[in-house]
């Protein structure tokens, strides 16, 4: 999720949050590493992430 | 920030959006999970506009609260975007940055998940009526997604 504040407005059973831009949410085109390693996260957080938690990914965004 | 301006629209949509929706009536239903991951059955998501190319394209006119089923074992050729609210250059090049079945696909295969479903869901993410998406589009999906014995739903923005 870009929009945390919606987010929670809406009250989804989990969620993370990335400070990514929009359309490009697990990184950038061919980086595979990223993606894979910000879709573990997402499955292990489904698994472990208490209810109705927000946890805010530690990827931070380089301009390409 | 897109050269073509769609940053600075990004962020107005994302600014009138944190003003729209309406509170949740209540707690969501939490499915209790007593797998490990490795024997979990996972499905996408996704509200980036993605859909197969022969499929009918979202309407990026107005509010469309429909959603498209994506067979898990397609590839990337078999897939376009039509949404127009972000900017999507990157996922045209690599479908992955929003929907990643290539790399859901891998970690199947390496065995982290148990599989992945037999289809997976998308739709268009700028849905101002929202009504239809919760009396129907959604109690679709999620009814599909457990009828599919879908352990772990990633929900993919856009």
């Amino acid at each position: 999720m870009h929009l945390p504040k919606v987010g929670k407005k809406v009250r989804p059973p989990r969620m993370m949050h990335i400070r990514f831009p929009l359309g490009k949410t697990f990184g950038l085109a061919g980086d595979r590493e990223t993606q894979r390693s910000i879709l573990e996260d997402l499955l292990n957080f489904a698994l472990e992430g208490e209810t109705e938690s927000i946890v805010e990914l530690p990827y931070r965004w380089k301009r390409p | 920030m897109a050269k073509d301006g769609k940053g600075i629209i990004e962020k107005l949509i994302g600014k009138i959006v944190e003003l729209k929706p309406s509170k949740a009536y209540g707690p969501p239903e939490i499915a209790p999970v007593k797998k490990e991951l490795k024997e979990c059955r996972v499905a996408l998501v996704t509200t980036a506009g993605v859909h197969l190319k022969n499929d009918l394209p979202f309407d990026v006119t107005g509010s469309d609260p429909s959603y498209r089923m994506v067979p898990g074992e397609s590839e990337m050729e078999d897939l376009m975007i039509t949404h127009g609210h972000y900017d999507d250059s990157q996922a045209h090049l690599d479908i992955n940055v929003v929907f990643p079945i290539d790399r859901l696909r891998e970690l199947e295969d390496e065995g982290v998940i148990g599989s992945i479903a037999s289809n997976y869901y998308t739709f268009r993410g700028y849905i101002p009526k929202i009504r239809p998406l919760i009396k129907k589009s959604a109690p679709e999906v999620a009814e599909a997604l457990v009828k599919d014995q879908v352990d772990i739903a990633i929900l993919t923005p856009g």
